[in-house]
């Protein structure tokens, strides 16, 4: 094994002829002064190698970790509350059944919601949906929704309020916008999830959202008037 | 990368952040029945 001069193994303890390098730890190591072991890559290895065996206790942890994301997107996409618990069973179900096949490259997060998108689009395929026909229950009405409000609000507005009108907004979106929208703003996926997600290329996802935003300031302009 | 990263880019308003408020919570019941649902079909048709 090759060794800087002066520095052949022994096997033993000996003095280095530089300062000893301290090895290399991860910052909140330094600052908790404890290792963390990275649980969040070998619980998703875990999880995919459950998953693949169909493993029933590895469907419990998709739907502790996943069930809300996918309820959240399948709940915008669709608008109906009872449509969009279907939605998610459906998903989880497809997810235990397709587990075998399953390889991860994406993450297990990118995968279950690319079930939930799909289902989502045959739904609003089948029933012809129109941004007209969007008439859910507003966020306000909705139980099935939790407000989680943003720590630092300063705008002088009722965030709720605005939320709500905002929800609104996005629901009148044409249904590709509005996928884009719910994955990127509302669950805050990466544009490399996205990808995965969606299925379709980084321009796609980019242009999508850029007509979606421009569709959604004309609206929220409206908003922004009546407030003043 | 977290389900509540923030995305601040440049041109983004500040009202889209409003986005991120808005989930939906699953129904706590629905892992049950789509265990029930998988039993049964694992079961075979009677």
């Amino acid at each position: 094994m090759w060794a800087p001069a002066g520095c052949v193994s022994q096997g033993h303890e000996r003095s280095l002829p530089w300062p000893a390098r301290e090895p290399w730890r991860p910052w909140f190591v330094k600052i908790l002064g404890k290792e963390t072991p990275p649980l969040a890559a070998a619980g998703e290895r875990e999880l995919i190698a459950a998953l693949r065996h169909k493993d029933m206790a590895a469907l419990e942890q998709l739907f502790q970790l996943f069930g809300e994301p996918m309820a959240t997107l399948a709940r915008s996409m669709l608008r109906d509350p009872t449509e969009a618990q279907d939605v998610v069973e459906e998903a989880l179900e497809r997810a235990h059944e397709a587990g075998p096949g399953f390889r991860g490259e994406r993450g297990v997060r990118t995968w279950v919601l690319r079930i939930t998108a799909n289902l989502c689009r045959d739904r609003l395929r089948r029933r012809r949906f129109t941004a007209a026909s969007l008439d859910g229950p507003a966020l306000l009405d909705d139980p099935a929704l939790r407000f989680e409000p943003v720590a630092d609000w300063d705008e002088g507005m009722d965030q709720r309020v605005l939320a709500t009108r905002l929800d609104a907004a996005i629901a009148r979106l044409p249904a590709d916008q509005r996928e884009a929208v719910v994955l990127r703003h509302q669950l805050g996926l990466s544009y490399e999830d996205m990808c995965g997600t969606l299925g379709v290329p980084l321009g796609t996802i980019k242009s999508r959202l850029a007509r979606a935003l421009a569709a959604l300031r004309e609206d929220m302009r409206e908003v922004m008037k009546e407030r003043e | 990368m977290t389900l509540n990263d923030v995305h601040d880019e440049p041109n983004e308003p500040r009202w889209l952040r409003l986005a991120a408020t808005l989930r939906a919570a699953p129904d706590a019941a629905a892992l049950a029945r789509v265990g029930t649902r998988l039993a049964l079909r694992s079961a075979g048709p009677v």
